[in-house]
């Protein structure tokens, strides 16, 4: 008995034994998991602490270069606030409060873009320490692109063609320039040129035969977009990625615009082309096409305009303004925010004093300028206010030329517009559409060439030069 | 006699038994706080490599302006290299000077952001109407 009786009490203990062993295993376990959990989240939340760290270094860095990219140089720096408030770069690093250092290092990858790597780096003792990176690009794209003095405007080079192409609209790239003209006199109806250097501009593909006279043409990505007279494909679209090897081949897809040869203008927005056209008794005057798919262009509509034809067009928030012929309203205004139901605007335009055809729109902002043919009693240029109205419901202020204006462009910021004039000694008129809506003479600039009339004009941003479009040449002008 | 025997040992067993099932409660806890700290630990990571991917949208935004405000013409469609991942440009929306569009993906890891800007012009310099995060693209085409 006695001896059964110690056998059961050894079990027991070892049973206990195994269960307190068991127990303190697990237990250990899991306050070990307890402890690598509360690891995991404070390493976590120092992670997350640098990176947030190093985002701000970035942003520091981004608003340095805000205010001038130049103040970007090379070297590893602290991100800090200077007394005024405002970011600077200064020293080799930034400790927080809490422990966390943080150095952003620029490195220069070329005149106009740089990297910036921002580091974190910390070290709360055994088992606490790390480092993140958060790297980045920064460019000079705040930079600003002067535009000129045009109040001087010079010549800076020029095409003269042998013939008479009678040049009628340019449109440029980086590279190169496009001018189309008629055919009536030698013209070939396309012409391109190299103006890498625009005080020598080099005609090329000398070979190329529009075979149809080209009116307006723009430029869409690698696409060049050109209004002719063939009656057949009124719009062409050519392929201009390499425009040294320019050819036939570069035909991409045409629009025959129904009538007969008698599309115009157009614009282009968002994969909606918007060409105008001239009177056709059974047509209308305006179609919109969608050309996202130039390999399945599809009309979206068109609005008939009975008596008009509609010389020029120009885009402004989602209107149309089309220089018309109508005697009763030269300007016309259609609402485009839908291309596929166009409409006039209400009131529908702005009938201008006398009868000259409107046959240019520039867009400037706030401001629509209006070129029209000459007038005995009235003025060629009108400038009018849409800032509060679509349809202009005050009258214009009007300026001379004197002669006819045919075209007229204006640059990107609307300090000045360009007119192309029929005048004997101001083929190009200059203006500045500040003094112009302070009711003075816009007239600061006049250039005169003996190549015949100014047919086209247009600006260039990219160079800051404008393109003047004669009977025989193709002319660069400069600002002062 | 025999019956306080196997009495006595069902004793042992049944704390052997408590033992192991409460070890097994224990265990479980002992799971669940380290999926909790693989958690919370990847937390940190994946916000490192998603805030890189969104910085990888931003170069490409960067590089994608200059672009433009260079050449109006620019095309985009281009993959980037980045040291910390890549970035993508998509096909510019709009042409000329004025209301472009431009559309970025950066990808850092696993992670993608993406950007959209709707610019009013390039030049003389670049004015932004609206540079917003989105989850899917629909202003460019790809």
């Amino acid at each position: 008995m006695r001896i059964k009786t110690y056998q059961r009490s050894g079990v027991l203990f070892l049973d206990a034994l195994i269960g307190v062993a068991v127990f303190s295993i697990v237990v250990s376990g899991v306050i070990y998991a307890m402890l690598f959990s509360q690891q995991g989240m404070l390493k976590s939340g120092d992670r997350i602490r640098a990176v947030f760290l190093n985002q701000k270094a970035i942003a520091a860095v981004r608003a340095v270069r805000d205010s001038d990219f130049s103040n970007l140089t090379e070297g590893t720096f602290g991100a800090r606030l200077n007394p005024s408030g405002a970011w600077e770069l200064s020293g080799t690093g930034v400790t927080t409060e809490d422990g966390y250092t943080t150095f952003v290092t620029i490195t220069s990858l070329s005149s106009e873009r740089m990297s910036a790597t921002a580091l974190s780096v910390w070290d709360f003792g055994i088992g606490a320490s790390g480092s993140t990176v958060l790297s980045t690009e920064i460019t000079d794209w705040h930079r600003v692109q002067e535009v000129g003095n045009w109040a001087l405007a010079s010549l800076d080079g020029a095409y003269i063609d042998d013939d008479t192409p009678l040049f009628n609209s340019a449109a440029a790239t980086l590279t190169h320039a496009f001018a189309t003209s008629e055919t009536s006199d030698g013209g070939a109806g396309l012409y391109v040129f190299d103006i890498t250097d625009t005080s020598d501009p080099l005609r090329i593909a000398e070979g190329f035969n529009l075979g149809a006279a080209g009116h307006d043409i723009l430029i869409v990505g690698t696409n060049l977009f050109i209004i002719t007279e063939d009656s057949g494909q009124e719009v062409r679209i050519y392929d201009i990625e390499t425009p040294s090897s320019f050819n036939t081949g570069n035909f991409v897809a045409s629009i025959n615009v129904p009538g007969n040869a008698k599309a115009r203008a157009f614009a282009y927005y968002d994969d909606t082309l918007y060409v105008t056209a001239a009177e056709d008794t059974g047509e209308s005057e305006i179609y919109s096409y969608d050309v996202s798919d130039l390999g399945s262009i599809s009309q979206l509509d068109d609005l008939n305009d009975p008596g008009s034809s509609f010389l020029d067009i120009r885009l402004l928030n989602g209107y149309a303004y089309l220089g018309s012929s109508m005697d009763t309203m030269e300007l016309r205004v259609v609402d485009v925010f839908d291309p596929s139901d166009l409409e006039f605007a209400a009131g529908g335009g702005y009938n201008l004093t006398d009868t000259t055809d409107a046959t240019s729109i520039a867009a400037l902002g706030d401001y629509i300028l209006v070129g029209r043919n000459q007038g005995d009693i009235t003025e060629e240029l009108h400038l009018f206010d849409v800032s509060e109205s679509p349809v202009p419901p005050d009258a214009p202020w009007n300026a001379e030329t004197g002669e006819s204006v045919n075209a007229l462009d204006a640059d990107p910021t609307a300090t000045y517009a360009f007119a192309a004039t029929n005048h004997d000694s101001q083929e190009l008129v200059v203006l500045n559409i500040a003094t112009f809506a302070a009711g003075g003479n816009p007239i600061t600039e006049t250039y005169n060439t003996t190549t015949g009339d100014g047919r086209g004009v247009t600006y260039d941003i990219l160079h800051d030069r404008v393109f003047l479009l004669t009977n025989t040449a193709f002319i660069i002008l400069q600002p002062s | 006699m025999n019956i306080q025997s196997s009495s006595n040992a069902r004793g042992g067993y049944v704390f052997l038994i408590s033992v192991l099932f409460v070890s097994a409660v224990a265990v479980s806890v002992l799971g669940s706080y380290l999926m909790l700290s693989i958690a919370a630990m990847e937390n940190g990571v994946t916000f490192q490599s998603s805030t890189q991917a969104l910085e990888n949208a931003q170069t490409c935004a960067e590089r994608g302006l200059m672009s433009l405000f260079l050449d109006n013409g620019y095309t985009g469609a281009e993959t980037l290299a980045l040291s910390e991942g890549s970035c993508e440009i998509l096909q510019p929306g709009g042409f000329g000077n004025d209301n472009r569009t431009l559309c970025l993906e950066g990808i850092s890891g696993s992670h993608t952001r993406r950007i959209e800007i709707v610019l009013e012009r390039l030049l003389p310099s670049i004015q932004v109407y609206s540079w917003q995060e989105v989850a899917t693209i629909t202003s460019c085409s790809y």
